[in-house]
């Protein structure tokens, strides 16, 4: 018996087991795809939004690593993974705007602000391992070398590539200010050239605007020549026009039917960036990276003629740090600044400061990052904001200056940096206060999945 | 029936296309979206914060006014005016006396019972700015610029450039750039000199010749021919610049030949000339008045290079010492120790400009002060020693310093219309105790006594003045021990007393400091260690 | 006129003479002088005699009989005889001759550290004094009458040091004190000089060679009173300590910062009864200052003379430091020729400008605290009568670099005179 036959004496049954069939087919597709509709449930826990007020037992739910509702009481989706977070407080994610960590970029140096951290990341796993074990879920992989080595990257530190990893390719350009006598003379010179750029492209623009006007006022003269004659000629209004015999007129055709587009002429890669940053491009920005009061005043003297978005990473992890001599010129332009957490002792005195705590009170956006690119910076960095705090520090500067502001001078605030709904779910679980020095890390959470934690989760 | 199985087929066709339809991750194919929709995720602007991330800056006021009231005021150029005012706006002076206006809003220096002076201005110096160029390359706010302005400095050299002393910002530092060129002109190597001579007749001549053309030119004269000038460059457009006044030559020299040749030179071709040194110029002072070069002296040094000792006349000394002792003199100099501490009175009673400059031009706080730049008053004060008139001093080391440096139209002196670079002082800058107690360089104070944790406890100004930290240990050291000779060697056989024990029988035992602890449960009599150690009743010995 | 008689012409001598014999009722009068020794009279514009009750006189006169003051006072009360040469200082500040108390220029600076041992306690340099060399010319230019000679501190002990003056022709005639002092460099320079030696072993070193100095001079005392019989050894070498033990002349200590000031008044002060004056004193020396004046205890700070306290970032004034703490035998020194020998007077400028707000204690430093220190104030040091007539004269402050020494006076000889000569310095 031929298969129809089958078919056609058990139709019902066969009809049956087909829909089966497909209704299995598709569950069981709709089970393998599991970030259709995955739902977590975080609850139990001190939340720590940052952006907003904390919650003391509450529920965030999270549908496909990203936050769906933050709150007292939220209703948890059914399915969905609950984990229990009780007496555990959960933070943003930490973020470190810039650093070496984990990465292994070539130095370079001059001018070379195309050059992309992101086409030469080159992670070590276990680094970045310890990263994600140290509450860091975002960080700003810097380029490396003198003058304007090139842009960094803002990723998670995720060894494996996937669509989660890079959160901003294109984070900030990174410029050196460490040493006016070597540095001042070369960052003018790269934003004079980037102006001549722009300045021929306008020119060659304003060239070629003009010999369009020309060539369209000559088409005209033309086209008026040609109407007058075929007015003249009278009747052949209606005769398909005369093909063309030269090349050339099918060139003036085409310019008369349509415009030709203008390609300006090219910008030397290198300074492309710049010329973004002097454009005032939206989301290109630079990071200016110094050490001392006076690096300060050469390099806004420097660069005095130009106004382009700009942060500051002090490196003020050194004896000689005398920065809170610019604390106020800083705060008066609310300036954003990007810190680490120490507390130095004025050159040559007994007595310290707190520079975060100083930059904070004159009005900066302050962010911190560990002092150093090592793991162990990263698992310090904690109890070092900590101490910070102890000094002087207040204590939502703290805590928006390790998540929601450095998130902002990545570009990223809108995905990482505070728990609220939309955001993705980049979570750090502590067993305690963030402030308190015996408080370990449990949990990191990373869009969702728990990547890193003292007690496994399935 | 085939309608049916048709129907079945179709039907498992259209479950299957719809989950095709509905489930596309499973099969891969719009990654591309998915890609799509991330790019598109990230390529969405940034939070549009940093537009207003930046508030308009504080508006600077319009004007910036400074007025230093109360003081006596030494204007250099001009009489000492007692109990005025000085105006400056913006960092310049723009009225000085006693019935003055102060506009509101002023910051106002209170000098009351205090001298103002003009800035002091160094015609050499190291480590105060950093390297050519300073304005790229000062630490505005290194301790050494602190230091110099702590002795008074405002306007120093570094380099060829003159610049000032401007703590916390870069605003309006460098003077002048290219102030000297310097040219050498000795005895010891005769061929140079007459390569500069010849040099400097090649560019006379052509200013010679195209004063000349100018002359036929006006005169009518059709064949008169432009000076070629296409061989003026290098070294040959630095000498035109030269003759032409432009720029000033410079040279270091000691001797009196030297010096004479010097000064000769300049008279000749008629340029401006600056002698560094000069160290026997006292005794060619009044060539070098007439011939209008200008000096760079130091008080107080020798150029003396080694000792000489021994008897005084040379026939005396041993010929085997004769070749060593060569070495360590200078034979040609005229006196022993070189130079005269009257050298700067000599130049003075004879005309000659010149500007004081100490020892060395860079400060240490090594542990030896007094005899850098930091102190260049007291270099002032040796001038006087030497019989120096104390204004001639003072002006050495302000409006003549400025005068050689060509920067005198803006410093050196406190006159309407230069710049506001100011000291005010406890007492006369040429006295040892005198400390600056303000500096102000373009109408900024840039340094304050007080302020700088450096020099304000030294005699400190009214009851600001810190407070002295304590820092002496007052540890008591307890009893001093005293000399004690050797122990006796125990005599082999007995064992020496272990501590704690009881002591053998009196007579051998050595004396011991203080009273033996009591041993356990024994009490302790108050009328001594009688019956414990009978060798505390003994003689201690020793000293 | 009447015919000139023998008694008239002794009645006008006689007349002329009396004031010469004038004695009792003028102050500061000695009793008749000798006939051999011609007498020098001074007048002195404003004179500092530097002595215990911190004298002042203006319009003053000293009289000089050969080396030796004879009397002062103001010119209304010491009147000059007729025919005594008068070197007239009345338009100058006349001081006492400065004293140096730590140079090495009245000798051979290429023997500074000169050594057998770490410890040579039989070098003298009173054999190797040059007398009117260069630096002794420059000396005597800017007042310096009396200076200390010693060895460099490249050695523990590097040998005897000697008092000079700063003129003379030979070395007897221009020697004051020999032994003027022994010179002892606990640490400081010994381990740059000796290789691998450090502080536990110099220490060791030289307590254990001043101990074996002590117990011979001890031993030598006790036979001397008696208390032993047997004769103990003459040992050449350890002879010339035994006035060290009796405080007959000092030992010069090269001692600077806390710790080693500290031992060296433990070790040699207290436990051994060494009468030490302390040379350098510097960097953070002056915390040990208490123990300093408890014991009154000679300070002679330089050359270095400021201290910039990095924990603090105050520039502190060496001598300053010690006058606050209430050392009262204070003075400064130029260890010459690290500085020049003529700017020892600078040294008390700068001290004063750096805080040591009392410039009559600044000058007594550089005068009759220098010769306490050498124990050569019975001689020197100030102007009083019986003492060496070395005057410096000034024409002003003679602190203030602005003064210029016009006139130097040793032993009641005029050794530099500005005008005549021309100014040295």
């Amino acid at each position: 018996m031929s298969v129809y036959e089958i078919i056609k004496g058990h139709w019902r049954r066969a009809a049956l087991m087909a829909a089966v069939t497909a209704i299995g087919l598709t569950t069981g597709l709709f089970a393998a795809d599991d970030d259709k509709e995955d739902f977590v449930a975080v609850t139990g826990a001190r939340i720590i939004t940052v952006s907003g007020d904390e919650i003391k037992s509450g529920t965030i739910v999270i549908k496909n690593g990203v936050i769906e509702a933050v709150g007292k009481n939220v209703e948890i989706p059914f399915p969905a993974r609950v984990i229990d977070a009780d007496g555990l407080v959960v933070l943003p994610g930490l973020i470190n705007p810039c650093t070496l960590a984990a990465n292994r970029p070539y130095s370079r140096s001059g001018v070379q602000a195309h050059m992309k951290v992101a086409d030469e990341f080159d992670p070590y796993k276990e680094t970045l391992d310890g990263l994600l074990k140290a509450g860091f879920t975002t960080l700003g992989f810097r380029p490396r070398g003198s003058g304007i080595p090139g842009t960094a990257m803002a990723a998670r530190p995720l060894s494996e590539c996937g669509a989660d990893r890079v959160l901003n390719p294109d984070a900030y350009v990174f410029m050196e200010a460490d040493s006016p006598s070597r540095d001042k003379r070369l960052l003018k010179s790269a934003f004079d050239t980037a102006k001549k750029e722009i300045e021929k492209q306008e020119k060659a623009k304003k060239d070629w605007d003009e010999k369009q006007k020309k060539a369209a006022e000559e088409a005209k003269k033309k086209a008026e020549a040609e109407k007058k004659q075929a007015e003249q000629k009278g009747e052949k209004k209606d005769q398909p026009k005369p093909q063309p015999e030269k090349k050339g007129e099918a060139g003036k055709k085409d310019e008369k039917k349509e415009p030709a587009k203008f390609t300006p002429p090219a910008i030397k890669p290198p300074y492309v960036p710049i010329v973004d940053l002097i454009q005032k491009k939206e989301g290109v920005r630079a990071f200016v990276a110094f050490g001392q009061a006076s690096d300060y005043i050469h390099f806004e003297d420097g660069l005095k003629d130009y106004e382009f978005a700009h942060d500051y990473v002090l490196r003020n992890n050194r004896s000689d740090c005398d920065l809170p001599l610019v604390a106020d010129k800083l705060g008066k332009k609310k300036a954003r600044v990007v810190v680490m957490p120490v507390v130095n002792f004025r050159p040559l005195t007994r007595n310290r400061f707190n520079l975060p705590k100083l930059l904070v009170e004159a009005g900066c956006h302050l962010s911190l990052r560990p002092s150093n690119d090592d793991v162990r910076a990263h698992t310090e960095f904690l109890r070092q904001v900590a101490v910070l705090v102890a000094a002087g520090l207040d204590r939502d500067a703290a805590l928006k200056a390790m998540t929601l502001n450095p998130a902002e001078l990545l570009g990223i605030s809108d995905r990482v940096g505070s728990i609220e709904k939309g955001r993705d779910a980049d979570l750090l679980f502590l067993s305690g206060d963030p402030f308190d020095l015996a408080t370990r890390v449990e949990k990191v959470m990373v869009k969702g999945a728990v990547v890193e934690g003292r007690h496994e989760i399935q | 029936m085939k309608c049916s199985a048709f129907a079945t087929i179709a039907a498992t066709l259209a479950i299957c296309l719809f989950v095709l339809l509905t489930a596309p991750q499973a099969w891969g194919m719009p990654q591309d979206e998915r890609k799509k929709a991330m790019e598109e995720k990230l390529e969405k602007p940034a939070p549009a914060e940093e537009a207003e991330k930046k508030d308009e800056p504080a508006k600077e006021p319009k004007e910036k006014w400074l007025a230093v009231k109360g003081g006596d005021v030494y204007t250099i150029t001009g009489p000492v005016l007692r109990d005025a005012i000085v105006l400056a706006k913006d960092g310049i002076i723009v009225d000085l006396g006693r019935d003055i206006a102060i506009p509101d809003g002023a910051e106002i220096l209170d000098a009351t019972g205090h001298r103002v002076y003009p800035g002091l201005v160094a015609v050499s110096s190291s480590g105060l700015l950093g390297s050519e160029p300073p304005e790229h390359s000062t630490d505005v706010y290194g301790l050494n610029m602190i230091l110099g302005l702590s002795g008074g400095l405002t306007t120093v050299v570094t380099g060829n450039t003159a610049a000032k002393l401007t703590y916390g910002t870069l605003e309006k530092m460098v003077l002048k750039r290219g102030l000297f060129t310097t040219i050498s002109y000795s005895r010891r190597s005769s061929a140079q000199r007459r390569a500069l001579r010849a040099d400097l007749d090649k560019v006379r001549g052509y200013l010679r010749d195209v004063e000349v053309f100018g002359l036929r030119k006006a005169a009518g004269d059709k064949d008169a021919k432009e000076p070629d000038n296409k061989w003026i460059k290098g070294k040959y457009s630095t000498y035109l610049k030269l003759l032409k006044g432009e720029v000033t030559a410079i040279l270091s020299c000691d001797l009196t030949q030297d010096l004479r040749d010097a000064a000769d030179l300049a008279e000749y071709y008629g340029f401006n000339l600056v002698i560094r040194g000069g160290g026997e110029a006292w005794a060619v002072a009044p060539e070098l008045g007439r011939s209008n070069v200008s000096m760079i002296i130091t008080p107080r040094r020798k150029i003396r290079q080694g000792p000489s000792y021994g008897p005084e006349d040379d026939e005396d000394i041993n010929p085997d010492l004769q070749p060593i002792l060569a070495a360590w003199e200078d034979k040609r100099l005229l006196r022993e120790t070189g130079t005269s501490p009257e050298l700067a009175r000599i130049l003075y009673d004879h005309g000659v400009t010149f500007a004081i400059i100490p020892q060395s031009g860079y400060i240490s706080l090594g542990g030896i002060t007094g005899r850098d730049i930091a102190t260049m008053p007291m270099e002032a004060a040796f001038a006087v020693r030497g019989g120096l008139p104390e204004d001639a001093a003072i002006e050495a080391i302000t409006i003549n310093a400025a005068r050689l440096l060509g920067v005198d139209h803006r410093v050196g002196s406190i006159e309407v219309g230069k710049d506001a670079d100011l000291i005010i002082l406890d007492g006369d800058l040429l006295h040892y105790k005198s400390m600056v107690q303000w500096a102000v360089v373009n109408g900024r104070i840039a340094y304050d006594k007080e302020k700088e944790s450096l020099f304000a406890h030294i005699r400190p100004r009214g009851k600001e003045g810190t407070e002295a930290i304590p820092e002496f240990w007052p540890r008591d050291l307890g009893p001093m021990p005293t000399f004690v000779p050797d122990v006796e060697p125990p005599v082999p056989g007995e064992e020496p007393p272990a501590p704690g024990e009881e002591p053998p029988a009196p007579g051998e035992e050595p004396p011991v400091a203080g009273e033996e602890p009591p041993v356990a449960g024994e009490e302790k009599t108050d009328d001594g260690a009688d019956e414990q150690s009978p060798a505390t009743k003994e003689d201690e010995g020793g000293k | 006129m009447k015919r000139l008689t023998l008694t008239t012409i002794v009645i006008v001598l006689a007349a002329l003479l009396a004031p010469c014999g004038v004695a009792g009722g003028v102050p500061d009068q000695a009793p008749a002088p000798e006939k051999e020794v011609p007498l020098v009279a001074v007048r002195c514009g404003k004179l500092l005699t530097m002595d215990a009750d911190k004298r002042v006189i203006n319009n003053g006169v000293i009289l000089v009989r050969g080396r030796l003051i004879e009397a002062i006072g103001p010119a209304s009360d010491v009147k000059i005889p007729k025919g005594c040469p008068v070197i007239d200082g009345s338009d100058y500040w006349v001081t006492p001759g400065l004293v140096d108390f730590h140079s090495h220029v009245g000798g051979d600076l290429g023997d500074l550290n000169d050594g057998v041992y770490l410890t040579n306690p039989d070098l003298r340099t009173t054999e190797t004094l040059t007398p009117n060399n260069e630096y002794v010319k420059d000396a005597r230019a800017a007042g310096v009458t009396s200076l200390l000679l010693i060895p460099g501190s490249g050695n523990n002990m590097a040998g005897f040091g000697t008092i000079v003056k700063t003129a003379g022709r030979t070395a007897e005639e221009i020697t004051l004190k020999n032994p003027g002092c022994i010179k002892i460099a606990q640490a400081g320079n010994p381990e740059r000089w000796w290789y691998r030696v450090g502080r536990f072993f110099m220490y060791w070193n030289l307590r254990t060679t001043l101990e074996e100095l002590r117990e011979y001079h001890d031993t030598w005392c006790a036979y001397e009173e008696g208390k032993i019989k047997e004769k103990p050894a003459v040992d050449r070498i350890k002879e010339p300590f035994r006035d060290l033990f009796r405080q007959k002349y000092v030992a010069v200590m090269h001692t600077q910062g806390y710790q080693l000031m500290m031992t060296t008044v433990t070790q040699l002060w207290d436990a051994l009864g060494i009468r030490t004056v302390m040379d350098h004193c510097t960097f953070d020396g002056y915390k040990t200052a208490p123990l300093m004046a408890e014991r009154n205890v000679p300070i002679v700070a330089g050359p270095r003379n400021i201290w910039f306290d990095r924990h603090d970032r105050r520039v502190n004034g060496v001598p300053a430091k010690y006058a606050e703490a209430g050392v009262k035998i204070l003075a400064t020194n130029t260890d010459s020729p690290v500085l020049p020998i003529e700017e020892h007077f600078y040294q008390a400028t700068i001290g004063v400008r750096m805080g040591w707000d009392n410039a009559y204690d600044a000058l007594a430093g550089l005068t009759i605290i220098g010769a306490e220190a050498g124990l050569t104030h019975d001689r020197v040091g100030s102007i009083e009568i019986g003492k060496d007539a070395d005057f410096a004269f000034f024409t002003g402050d003679p602190i203030d670099p602005r003064s210029a020494c016009m006139l130097t006076m040793v032993n009641g000889k005029v050794v530099y005179d500005a005008k005549k000569d021309g100014q040295r310095y």
